[in-house]
């Protein structure tokens, strides 16, 4: 049974998008008019252009009321046919429009087409098609997990779930969500029903503000808890203390869809603590009177004071920036989604993280790939993905890559490797790895590690490399000049760090001749093409190249690196098992005592140990003093 | 009782004549003779000295000091039995109390009471808590440098001797805060001036001083200081200190609690108020910078030398406060909010919304250089437009309306001045990122007002915001007083060396660099680069610049390693080991080259053996390490290592209580336990 619907649903939510793919111009053009013409009632002496992307920010400069948008690589993908992940592109353009949805006239064209998602859905669920799991599961671009398969109808609840949130709200909601992962059986059940019904109403009452709240709440449930869901369904089958859910679930007559609806709303009323302030007022407001119960004066009153608040709220939303976005996948597919210039790339990974339920790691990573230059970068997590983004010139072929990295926070799961400036790798106790973090990034300054040693240098301008002994000091990377010693006085700066940043270099055997494929390249991240003020420095080996680069990254970011990491621990294990993070190496190991005993003694003896000289109780009791007094040596 | 006589006069029960001196070591103090019994308690015998001599003074501070022994009779319930005290003991009846000299990281002297009697850790804890320093287990005292025989005679400058000996705090209570400054300062003028050298940084240094002090040559040299930390577990008396020795007041240990102000709250308000703390750990790594103690790069000085004037300005200015600190950023933001939702509800005047949309712009005839490869060319005369944070410039006004010769955005760029008032050159230096690389374009201004109004624009365009910015018009402020005080610095500002307080004025760089930079640049040379860093630390308020400083310093590869010269068991040379909070390392004495490093987190155990001068450590898997100490005595080192794990094992929440019996437990055993 389980199995069934899961495939029904699936069946339905295929043939819907396939269907939305082909009039997607069309709906395209006609959402981007819509928008315009929205603005333009907004702010109507100011001229808006719906769709730019201009390479240099003053162009971008309009005015200030004006609706700023523009998308990345998104004509180019067209053109060339790819499989662009239209679904996810048309569930942020729902949200827009939707923001803008409750200031103009009815956007009818949008609820033709929520409509026509949303009616398959029930029909299909009742039909029996089985085993038609394919199709759009390739296109989707998840990383599939054995247990986790990849639902179409994720993509339609998406869909529901953008189109009602904003995309700030969005934002909001998902970090709420990482934090109360949990939300109750009953709760999740009665959303997951209601999503169907909802939309339907909505179609039925014309009232679109209903469905910002039941749909948000929607949200949470389909996300987190796909695969529980059938099972859930299963059990209000067994006659689970709501009967209106079985009925609807049998019968599939309009009337029992209104019903569902009506209930489901009632049970969204009190559960909101994880919603914005914002939104659950706003639930509040709405959910008092279940909107097709108002009358019509109420509504006309309710909707004009709702519009004014909710005008202003869009208007502070238009002033930020947002950008689309085509994000690369490790498995060649892409994913296109829109971001906000507000959004740190965090955010943005925790967003992907979400949408293609790839299990919460600390590896994720977004990777600029500059291909005119063949270097690529990891985004540290509190840079600004937007501002980032605003450097690749209109015609770039630059990419970005949501994949797992190990080098990305490396550095804090095996410190010894970088911090201490060794030669080889070692192992080391996690209490020790802890320590040595603290020590690092927890003091009043950060300590930069002593990296040193001869690197290649590539000559301006021509194919060939130099030796030279470079040393990285907080204040910039200098080299030994020749015939000097290697004294502080003596160095000379090669650059300094404020306004470059560190790529690794991607086969540059070929492209520039150099020794090895182990290269770092330091440059003002608006460089785009060949340049002199690009830095080519190349390593012997690849743990070189690591401590390098890892170290240019602490003398550049400090301990803001360290909170980075904390940060994303802290998302993996709040959604972890509890049982996993107990045995997660971070947290564990501080008890143990750590003090070295000091010991002096007046014989002659030089090297006694400690049972020899002074009675055994001495140290042992200096050992719990030490341990109640400290965790942190 | 003691002396109980037969009628003929002999003694009928044990008791001896004691003889005790009054007052401090002086063989001819004088002497008062007591009959005492080997039972006589400490606090008895006290007693009868205060009889005998009887005079009418506070005796409260006085206790009894065993010279051959070296040790105070300090518990008064303990018999002459139990501390073996004969008839032969030379005791002196003196205060515990006693003045001594306090050379201050800030380079001032200061007289003041400090214990003689209780173990120094409790009495650097005192004179810190005196001096309202907090953290006091971070400092230590060592005995002053012997001064040199000098050939010539060489007349020493008259310096201020700051004066605390009268001042008395009251035990247990933490001292008040009155008129900003801690209650016991505001007595008198004289302390409130002491307060104000304590809780200042200081002017710099004069430059020809600076080149007389000893600086240390090599790495032995810098041993030198280190074997003069005097010892925490024994008082000042049992370490041969006097009454009025000089004696300096260092921080020892290089791992500073607590230090950002900004980390913790609700502590701010009081150190604000309290900023002895953070003036003197500056001024500590001011002159530990300037005498080369520790080395740092070019670059690296010009940023320390930039903060040091920035600091001294702020200093002089007596601008202590912090400035406003609201982000104009944010303010812009929020009022443009409000005028739109002013706008949308129909009723807003449209001039506030003009005014508010209106980019102010900067439109000039300017000479403009950009530098190529192969070109003769050189400034040239354009119009040039100034607008939001892109600058475009044009052949002439007239052409203004077409497209300009080139158009560049200046956010993100680098901005540095090229100034020199006395040569009326007022450049502005740009350094442009766009996707095809840096470009570079040097505006020439024609006087102080317009680079002022540009350089502003400039500054404001490469962080991303414009002039219609609220930071624009102090910025065009904070540029000429800048300009101005190069001016009153006298035409080539540094030429000639001018004394501490005349540099206040202008900028004498030779007084902010170590003497190794003045002897490889010129004053001229110097200046526009500390100007060119100063830039970037301007708008620091005078606390966090002297935290930058710090932190700048703390960031330096040498920073905070303490050189003793030791003998590795069974290596035949001297060797170099440096302490750190968090290591030791094994140094080659000659080269300098680090050949081993060792950190206390794989620390086992470490053993002095006092007789053999000898210490040994053990670390994790079974790795030992014995040497014996040659420039210092194996104490300091084991102070050193037992201090640094003492130091480790402080925690915020524990406050600024101090568990004294683990640090002498680490620190101490000299006397076994």
């Amino acid at each position: 049974m389980e199995q069934l619907s899961d495939e029904e649903i699936d069946h339905g939510a295929e043939e819907d998008s396939d269907k939305e793919d082909q009039d997607l111009d069309k709906m395209f053009g006609a959402w981007l008019g819509e928008l315009d013409k929205l603005t333009q009632s907004l702010d109507s002496d100011k001229p808006m252009e719906p769709v730019k992307r201009s390479p240099l920010r003053q162009e971008t400069n309009m005015a200030n009321f004006s609706y700023r948008f523009s998308i990345y690589n998104l004509n180019e993908a067209l053109n060339q046919g790819e499989t662009v992940d239209l679904d996810a592109l048309m569930a942020d353009l729902c949200s827009i429009e939707q923001e803008l949805s409750s200031i103009g006239s009815g956007n009818s064209k949008r609820q033709i087409t929520e409509t026509k998602a949303t009616q398959k859905l029930p029909v299909s669920r009742h039909t029996s098609k089985p085993g038609t799991l394919k199709g759009l599961s390739s296109s989707s671009n998840r990383i599939a997990k054995p247990s986790h398969a990849s639902y179409s109808l994720d993509d339609v609840t998406a869909q529901l779930e953008q189109a009602s949130l904003s995309m700030d709200e969005a934002a909001q909601q998902s970090v709420l969500e990482d934090t109360k992962p949990l939300v109750t059986n009953q709760h999740r059940r009665t959303a997951s029903a209601g999503t169907v019904s909802d939309a339907e109403v909505r179609s039925i009452s014309n009232s679109s503000r209903s469905s910002i709240t039941s749909a948000a709440s929607s949200m949470d449930s389909l996300d987190i808890d796909k695969v529980t869901r059938p099972q859930e369904l299963d059990l209000t089958h067994q006659g689970q203390p709501i009967p209106e859910h079985a009925i609807s679930l049998r019968c599939s007559s309009k009337q029992a869809k209104h019903h569902i609806d009506f209930t489901e709303e009632q049970a969204e009323l009190t559960p909101h603590s994880y919603l914005d302030r914002e939104t659950s007022l706003l639930l509040r407001n709405i959910a008092g009177k279940p909107s097709h119960l108002l009358t019509k004066e109420e509504q006309a009153a309710k909707l004009k004071a709702e519009k004014i608040r909710v005008a202003l709220e869009k208007i502070k939303e238009a002033q930020v920036k947002k950008l689309v976005i085509r994000v690369h996948m490790s498995d060649d597919s892409s994913k296109t989604m829109m971001v906000d210039e507000r959004q740190t790339v965090r955010q943005v990974l925790d967003n992907l993280m979400d949408k293609s339920h790839c299990g919460y790691s600390l590896d994720w990573s977004l990777v600029e790939t500059v291909s005119e230059l063949q270097m690529e970068r990891i985004f540290e997590d509190h840079e600004n993905l937007v501002e980032n983004l605003l450097n690749w010139t209109r015609d770039s072929q630059n990419k970005l890559i949501f994949m797992e990295r190990i080098e990305k926070y490396a550095l804090f799961k095996n410190p010894q490797n970088y911090l201490l400036g060794k030669k080889e790798t070692a192992e080391m106790a996690d209490r020790n790895k802890e320590v040595l973090l603290e020590e690092c990034f927890c003091g009043s300054s950060v300590t930069v590690p002593e990296i040193e040693g001869v690197l290649w240098l590539k000559d301006d301008g021509k194919k060939s490399w130099k030796k030279r002994y470079f040393l990285l000091r907080a204040s910039g990377i200098y080299y030994v000049p020749k015939g000097k010693a290697k004294v502080s006085r003596d160095l000379v700066c090669f650059l300094q760090l404020d306004h470059v940043n560190v790529y690794y270099g991607q086969d540059y055997r070929n492209k520039y001749k150099a020794p090895t494929d182990y290269c770092l390249v330091l440059k003002h991240p608006q460089i785009q093409k060949k340049s002199q003020y690009i830095k080519y420095l190349c390593c012997d080996d690849v743990r070189t190249l690591h401590q390098w680069v890892n170290g240019i990254r602490i003398a550049k970011y400090g301990k803001q690196l360290y909170m980075n990491y904390q940060e994303a621990l802290k998302r993996t294990e709040s959604t972890c098992d509890w049982t996993s993070l107990s045995s997660s190496s971070i947290k564990s190991g501080s008890s143990s005592s750590s003090i070295p005993e000091s010991q002096s003694n007046h014989s002659n003896q030089s090297d006694s140990g400690v049972s020899d000289t002074q009675p055994a109780g001495f140290s042992e009791a200096q050992l719990e003093e030490s341990s109640k007094v400290t965790t942190s040596f | 009782m003691a002396g109980m006589k037969t009628a003929s006069g002999d003694y009928i029960d044990s008791s001896w004549e004691l003889r005790v001196f009054v007052g401090e070591e002086d063989p001819e103090a004088e002497s008062v003779t007591l009959r005492v019994t080997g039972e006589s308690h400490i606090g008895g015998v006290l007693l009868k000295i205060v009889e005998q001599i009887n005079r009418k003074q506070d005796w409260s501070d006085h206790a009894i000091w065993w010279e051959q022994k070296r040790q105070w009779l300090l518990q008064t319930h303990w018999t002459l039995d139990k501390y073996g005290i004969l008839a032969d003991a030379r005791l002196f009846f003196g205060p515990q109390h006693r003045p001594v000299i306090l050379r201050l990281p800030n380079r001032r002297a200061l007289r003041l009471r400090a214990s003689f009697s209780q173990p120094l850790f409790q009495a650097v804890a005192a004179i810190c808590r005196l001096l309202s320093i907090r953290h006091p287990e971070e400092l230590s005292l060592l005995r002053a440098p012997e001064k040199k025989e000098k050939k010539k005679k060489e007349k020493e400058p008259e310096e201020e001797l700051y004066d605390l000996s009268k001042v008395v705090l009251a035990g247990g209570v933490a001292p008040a805060v009155f008129r900003g400054m801690p209650a016991h300062f505001s007595d008198s003028a004289q302390t409130e001036a002491c307060y104000h050298m304590l809780s200042r940084p200081q002017p710099p240094p004069d430059p020809l001083l600076l080149q007389r002090l000893p600086r240390p040559s090599s790495l032995s040299d810098k041993t030198q200081l280190h074997s003069r930390w005097l010892d925490s577990s024994r008082c000042l008396m049992q370490q041969g200190i006097k009454a009025g020795d000089v004696l300096w007041l260092r921080f020892k240990y290089y791992s500073f609690f607590d230090l950002d102000p900004k980390s913790k709250t609700p502590k701010k308000k009081k150190k604000k108020k309290n900023p002895v703390r953070l003036t003197q750990l500056y001024e500590q790594a001011r002159w530990d910078l300037l005498l080369e103690e520790i080395d740092c790069t070019e670059e690296e000085m010009m940023v320390f030398a930039a903060l040091q004037y920035h600091i001294n300005k702020l200093s002089q200015s007596g601008e202590v406060g912090e400035p406003a600190g609201t982000d104009p950023g944010l303010d812009d933001l929020d009022a443009a909010l409000s005028n739109l939702e002013v706008k949308l509800e129909g009723s807003a005047p449209t001039d506030v919304l003009d005014s508010l949309t209106t980019i102010p712009e900067l439109k000039d005839y300017l000479r403009i250089f950009r530098p190529r490869k192969l070109t003769l060319k050189g400034y040239r005369q354009h119009w040039v437009v100034f607008k939001e944070t892109t600058l475009s410039y044009y052949k002439s006004q007239d052409e203004a309306p077409g497209d300009p010769i080139q158009q560049l955005n200046l956010k993100g760029c680098e901005v540095v001045p090229d100034v020199n008032v006395s040569g009326q050159k007022f450049c502005i230096k740009l350094l442009v990122p766009s996707p095809e690389g840096m470009s570079e374009i040097y505006l020439r201004c024609q006087d102080e007002q317009q680079y002022a109004r540009w350089m502003a624009g400039c500054r404001l365009a490469s962080k991303g915001r414009t002039m219609a910015d609220s930071s624009y018009a102090s910025e065009v402020q904070a540029i000429l007083a800048f300009l101005s005080l190069q001016r009153t610095g006298g035409g080539g500002p540094g030429n000639h060396p001018q004394g501490p307080d005349a540099s206040a004025e202008g900028l004498n760089p030779y007084g902010l660099v170590a003497p190794r930079f003045q002897r490889k640049f010129k004053a001229k040379q110097l200046t526009p680069r500390i100007l060119e860093a100063h830039q970037n630390v301007a708008q620091l308020s005078l606390a966090e610049a002297q935290l930058r400083f710090i932190q700048a310093w703390q960031s330096l590869p040498d920073f905070g390693i303490s050189y003793v010269m030791v003998r590795f068991k069974g290596s035949r040379k001297d060797e170099i080991l440096g302490i750190a909070n968090n290591r030791l390392i094994r140094i080659d004495l000659a080269v300098g080259d680090v050949v081993k490093t060792w950190r206390f987190s794989n620390m086992r155990q470490w053993n002095v053996n006092w007789d053999i001068r000898q210490v040994a450590i053990e670390f994790d898997e079974h790795i030992n390490v014995a040497f014996s100490c040659v420039s210092a005595s194996c104490r300091i080192v084991h102070e050193y290592i037992g201090g640094y794990i003492f130091l480790s094992t402080r925690e915020r929440a524990r406050g600024e209580e101090l568990d004294e019996d683990l640090f002498l437990q680490l620190t101490g055993g000299h006397e076994a336990f």
